[in-house]
């Protein structure tokens, strides 16, 4: 009975630690491997937070994202030291100390100040390094041991299209497990991802950069655009005022040779045309004794009283609505009823005529006070058909063509110093206005004869407007 | 109605020490009026001491008494974080509880002695009178650096020098701190000094109680065996065989090759109850295996077990779930008796945090469910849990101990 209970014993017994043997090398192979696969999420738990805590503004400021990830990586990895190196000089093997975290104040003092060849030969041929208990450090690795306080750490390259601008190092003081298990193959892989994220962000921020640089310059671009449109308008207005002071000037000057009806259909049109006009009141005056006074008096003299004298007839012209035609030496001709017709014409040809008399007799009286020679008119009127136009393309002027103006010549000739000659078409015209003297039928040319007035004055002063 | 009880809890993860000190006073304050009675303080060892109590008495005051130590991490309502800069704080405003604070400095010299001197306060301040209505918390320094590399201080002859002034305990739970997994040197914090190398006690004596329970996670799996031989932690020989030769038999020669990743799944259960009743876990004290003599074919433990001491092979519960069993059933048996739970208490071996044991889940997420915010709950991971089994005072390994203190419900 007691060898039986024994043996039972001992059954239950071996029964007992097989299972106690099956179990927990069971539970411990479950262990290790759930503490692998989390080895290897490890990644995802440090990119799946950065992209939380990161957004895509933030690459902006590159450093922030570096500063972030190596938190992250403590945070989640549990490492003691991590390092951010980045080159010195672009396209160069020479890196630098760019950020860091669990550095002492004095290492990180030191590493700063310190530049690191990552040479293919350095990293002896590998893109990453894996420094662990059971890996043999190099002459590199010692260098990075010794001057950054690093132990035993694992470190990848940050690339950007094909080019290594940094490196990423983490590394812990100890190995021991559970708690720091040596670094290996899947915290290269782990790194790389987190590598990978650095770069798509370092990226990001230089596309920023150059987005940021573009939009710079098309600012700048605009200002000046907007400087030279503005220069540039200003030019073109300063021109065209420049332009427009030069149209006004021309068209003066066009509206003092030509009616202003004329200049109109003239600056339209390139021409004018030709018109008829069934009555119109032609005038021409010229200087008795011009020819002889210009033989004795100094020609600069003479030419300024000329001018003197038919500046005033021009005045008198323009207020009684008269056109002036031409001066032809020291005759003045000048017409009513063109290039507007009107009733009044004839009116205002014999008014304006008695006008120029009254200014020479004031001018005749004081250039004889002042000693000076002065002069006398005849004027030559005459009423009746005329056809006024511009000929010509150069210097051209607004004139009158037909028999009235003959007959107005001539009536001229044929008059008196001082003598306003009109015709009988013209007298009767005015002869409700004006008194006036018959002179009778007159021979002016080809056996042609005109029956003549001689203009007395005003029935009453202004009587006639 | 003023309370006999309140609590308050904070935490902080900010990199700044004094900014994390005053954050989570801050938070831990929150709402109450005047300075606490007591705070208790943990925090990772990458804080300085010095600013961080600096940041906790610029919310707490001068002169309120701080209690506690550096930790591996920190448990709360709604955090659990650790081996990052986690502070937890929590304030007690207590009213008809008397509160004592213990020293005692220079383990790292011995351990013997400074329990015997530990002792020696704690039988002076709980005298000879009945001890039901004391509760003690101790911690004490783990990290020996004495000899320039680490050593653990052992809790097992701390004890024993305490048990020679205490013939009865209160209710008692402690624990065997350490600031991080790289044994960097901790502080303990006890009424208005800083120290290190100290054991340190705080002894709450008057209306409030404290309920303990036990949650090992680990079951018997194999038959009894002896231990035939040891040196100090280690132990040299199994049932007359060599300890690595016994264990390479029990469980494969590749573990004992590959022993860095397969030690901390050994684990020796010592069945302090009856041998042959059923499983009770409260009665089994768990020794942690940490290593290989590989000379000497011994295996070491986290501390030291006597030869002749009977033990079984024992098998971690990965299904963490059964915590909240635990904690639940501790609550209602206090609600059931007509007290009302004020504040927890969770002190939590570091190695059963998810990242280091391989888990998918926190298994301090489950008492943290159990618990369902009704009080304010403070925990820590450390190195080791002390508590009583079956009367006696016994270090334990992967094991958390939850602590609820209560008062009457009136």
């Amino acid at each position: 009975m007691a060898d039986d209970l024994e043996a039972r014993a001992r059954y239950y017994e071996q029964f007992a630690d097989d299972a106690a043997s099956y179990f927990i090398r069971t539970d411990a192979e479950l262990s290790i491997n759930r503490r692998a696969l989390a080895e290897k999420t490890l990644a995802f738990k440090v990119l799946s937070n950065l992209q939380d805590t990161i957004a895509i503004g933030d690459t902006d400021e590159i450093g922030r994202v570096y500063e972030r990830t190596l938190k992250r990586i403590h945070e989640v990895v549990h490492v003691d030291r991590s390092i951010v190196f980045l080159e010195n000089t672009a396209g160069s093997n020479i890196f630098k100390v760019a950020h860091h975290l669990g550095l002492t104040e004095q290492v990180a003092a030191r590493a700063s100040a310190m530049l690191f060849e990552f040479s293919e030969q350095q990293l002896g041929g590998r893109p990453t390094m894996l420094v662990n208990r059971q890996t043999r450090p190099t002459a590199f690795v010692e260098l990075l041991q010794q001057t950054l306080s690093v132990r035993f750490f694992v470190c990848v390259p940050l690339r950007s299209e094909g080019r290594v601008f940094g490196y990423l190092l983490s590394s812990n003081d100890k190995e021991a497990y559970p708690f720091y298990p040596p670094f290996n193959e899947t915290h290269v892989e782990t790194y790389s991802a987190i590598a990978g994220f650095l770069a798509t962000a370092y990226d990001n921020m230089n596309l920023y950069q150059n987005l940021r640089e573009a939009t710079a310059k098309l600012e700048e671009y605009n200002l000046t655009l907007e400087d030279r449109v503005k220069e540039r308008t200003e030019d073109l207005a300063a021109i065209a005022e420049e332009l427009r002071e030069e149209v006004v000037k021309s068209e003066e000057l066009l509206l003092n040779i030509l009616p202003r009806q004329t200049a109109i259909e003239l600056r339209r049109t390139g021409q004018a045309m030709a018109r008829s006009f069934d009555s119109v009141t032609v005038v021409f005056s010229d200087i008795v004794g011009f020819s002889k006074a210009s033989a004795t008096m100094d020609a600069a003299e003479l030419v300024a009283e000329l001018d003197q004298i038919f500046r005033a007839f021009d005045h008198i012209v323009d207020h009684n609505d008269l056109e002036k035609l031409k001066t032809i030496g020291d005759s003045y001709m000048f017409a009513g009823g063109i290039p507007v017709p009107n009733d009044t014409h004839a009116l205002d040809a014999v008014r304006a005529c008695v006008e120029m008399q009254e200014y020479l007799a004031e001018r005749r009286a004081e250039m004889e006070r002042r000693g000076k020679t002065s002069f006398q008119m005849r004027f030559g009127v005459h009423t009746g058909p005329v056809v006024a136009g511009v000929v010509g393309s150069r210097k051209f002027a607004y004139d009158i063509w037909g028999n009235t103006v003959n007959v107005a010549a001539f009536l001229e000739s044929g008059g008196e110093t001082g003598r306003i000659n009109v015709s009988d078409s013209t007298y009767e015209l005015i002869r409700d206005d004006y008194h006036a003297t018959a002179r009778g039928r007159v021979k002016i040319k080809h056996d042609m004869e005109v029956e003549m007035y001689f203009v007395d004055g005003p029935v009453s002063p202004g009587a006639d407007r | 109605m003023k309370h006999a009880f309140a609590a308050g809890v904070g935490t902080s993860e900010a990199v700044d020490a004094e900014a994390a000190g005053s954050e989570a006073a801050a938070r831990a304050t929150e709402g109450h009026e005047g300075e606490p009675t007591v705070v208790l303080l943990f925090s990772t060892a990458r804080q300085n001491a010095e600013k961080l109590t600096q940041g906790v008495r610029s919310v707490v005051g001068a002169s309120t008494p701080l209690f506690g130590g550096y930790c591996n991490g920190v448990i709360s309502n709604d955090l659990i974080g650790y081996d990052g800069f986690q502070v937890g704080v929590a304030a007690l405003w207590l009213d008809g509880v008397e509160v004592e604070l213990l020293k005692q400095e220079g383990i790292a010299f011995n351990e013997a002695a400074a329990g015997d001197g530990l002792g020696a306060q704690l039988a002076a301040t709980l005298g000879d009178g009945p001890l039901d209505d004391t509760s003690l918390l101790f911690l004490y320094d783990s990290v020996n650096r004495v000899k320039g590399r680490f050593t653990m201080n052992l809790a097992t002859p701390l004890i024993q020098g305490m048990n020679a002034h205490l013939e009865h305990w209160p209710a008692a739970a402690g624990a065997r701190v350490m600031g991080d997994m790289k044994f960097n040197p901790t502080h303990q914090w006890c009424g208005t000094e800083l120290l290190q190398d100290s054991a340190v006690a705080m002894v709450l004596r008057g209306d409030a109680r404290m309920h303990t329970t036990v949650m090992h996670g680990c079951r018997p799996a194999s038959a009894y065996h002896r231990i035939t031989k040891v040196d100090g932690p280690v132990v040299l020989e199994v049932d007359g065989r060599s300890a690595t030769e016994w264990l390479g038999d029990m469980l494969g020669a590749e573990l004992l090759n590959s022993h860095e990743q397969y030690k901390f799944f050994v684990t020796f259960g010592v069945n302090h109850g009856d041998p042959w009743g059923p499983f009770v876990e409260d009665h089994y004290a768990n020794k942690m295996c940490v290593g290989v003599d590989s000379e000497r074919g011994g295996v070491i433990l986290a501390e030291p077990l006597d030869a002749g001491t009977v033990f079984q092979l024992m098998r971690r519960n990965f299904e963490p779930v059964y915590t909240r069993d635990h904690a639940v059933a501790l609550i209602d048996s206090i609600e059931a008796v007509g007290r009302r739970p004020v504040f927890g208490f969770y002190l939590n071996c570091a190695g059963r945090a998810a990242a280091y044991y391989g888990g998918d889940e926190e298994e301090a997420a489950h008492v943290q469910d159990a618990v369902d915010r009704r009080f304010p709950l403070l925990g820590v991971y450390e190195a080791g849990e002390i508590t009583r089994v079956n009367d006696e005072m016994q270090l334990l390994d992967w094991t958390g101990i939850f602590n609820v203190f209560s008062v009457e419900d009136r």
